[in-house]
């Protein structure tokens, strides 16, 4: 889902207003029959909440400060741009703009990752990051692109697109898979 | 499978979006980005390809924060379509995601300033674009 600057702020008015709304429908008894969740007219969705608690939280796993300083730029040099089970940020490296993009597919596999990224005719290399078996994945890309995957609770990823050459992609897609698999833990 | 950005030409997308200028700022495994000048700054138009994540829950993220979200089938592909409405701008925001075997399948096209073309008019021929390049 993208995300601007605006959005940002529209976005946690509304997470505010479902927790508001979830607090509040304790403290008072309701008249009426039971029914089933899903019954009737009512639309879909209506206990993903519980179902998924981290619903919009799911990006926070590293704060902005620690990808900011990981690829080498200003904490207050960073933008989130897309939030779910995939979230983008731009940071300012001094050498040049990076963009950071992390997925977490919790019924997704590692393997299934790598048939992917055999597909798109990457450079794959098996390695293990804080223990946890990974591939680290580099494309035919002239600013050195790099991703990893990790076997973590389903699959989580990271990469790193520098939009200049000369910038280490894979140490710092690696360094943010350790920080993330040393949070899980 | 789908191939990288779904298929879709940084050309396709300065031709739909009628942004010159466009880079393609994260081009990876899980999809692309395309930012005017490759800034922020712009308006933003994405990629993005889910392996093992529910469309519910995307959907669920974009009905607490879009307009309008409704069912769409594209190609025989069913789906939500969101648009997100800004009070200066109009609906300048449109997502549409699409289930596609196990996988599901998002584009995202966020214009930040008048004039612009119909923003779901571009998405959902992007969805109809990348379907056909599915296997």
């Amino acid at each position: 889902m993208s995300l601007s600057v605006r959005r940002r702020v529209l976005v946690s008015v509304a997470v505010l207003a479902t927790a508001l709304s979830v607090s509040t429908g304790c403290t008072r008894s309701v008249g009426g029959t039971a029914q089933k969740a899903g019954a009737g007219d009512v639309p879909r969705n209506n206990t993903s909440e519980q179902q998924y608690p981290n619903l919009q939280k799911e990006c926070e796993v590293l704060t902005t400060d620690v990808l900011a300083k990981t690829v080498g730029a200003d904490p207050q040099d960073i933008q989130s741009t897309f939030v779910g089970a995939i979230c983008r940020w731009q940071a300012a490296n001094p050498g040049g703009l990076i963009d950071i993009t992390r997925f977490w597919f919790e019924q997704g596999s590692l393997d299934n990752e790598r048939k992917v990224a055999e597909f798109l005719t990457y450079q794959i290399e098996n390695r293990a990051i804080a223990g946890v078996p990974s591939i680290v994945m580099k494309p035919n890309d002239p600013n050195g692109a790099c991703g990893v995957a990790s076997d973590a609770a389903g699959v989580v990823g990271w990469w790193v697109n520098p939009q200049v050459p000369g910038i280490d992609a894979c140490a710092q897609a690696i360094k943010l898979m350790e920080l993330t698999l040393s949070t899980n833990s | 499978m789908f191939p990288q950005c779904g298929g879709v030409t940084d050309e396709t997308m300065n031709k739909l979006t009628q942004i010159n200028g466009l880079v393609n700022t994260a081009k990876n495994s899980v999809g692309c980005q395309w930012l005017a000048g490759g800034g922020i700054l712009g308006p933003h138009f994405s990629f993005s390809w889910y392996r093992g994540s529910p469309i519910g829950r995307e959907r669920k993220t974009e009905e607490l924060s879009r307009s309008s979200v409704e069912d769409i089938n594209i190609s025989g592909h069913g789906g939500f379509i969101a648009v997100g409405n800004d009070p200066q701008l109009g609906d300048s925001l449109c997502e549409v995601g699409i289930q596609f075997n196990d996988d599901f399948i998002e584009w995202s096209v966020n214009f930040n300033q008048k004039p612009y073309p119909d923003a779901c008019n571009i998405a959902k021929e992007l969805a109809r674009q990348t379907i056909a390049n599915g296997k």
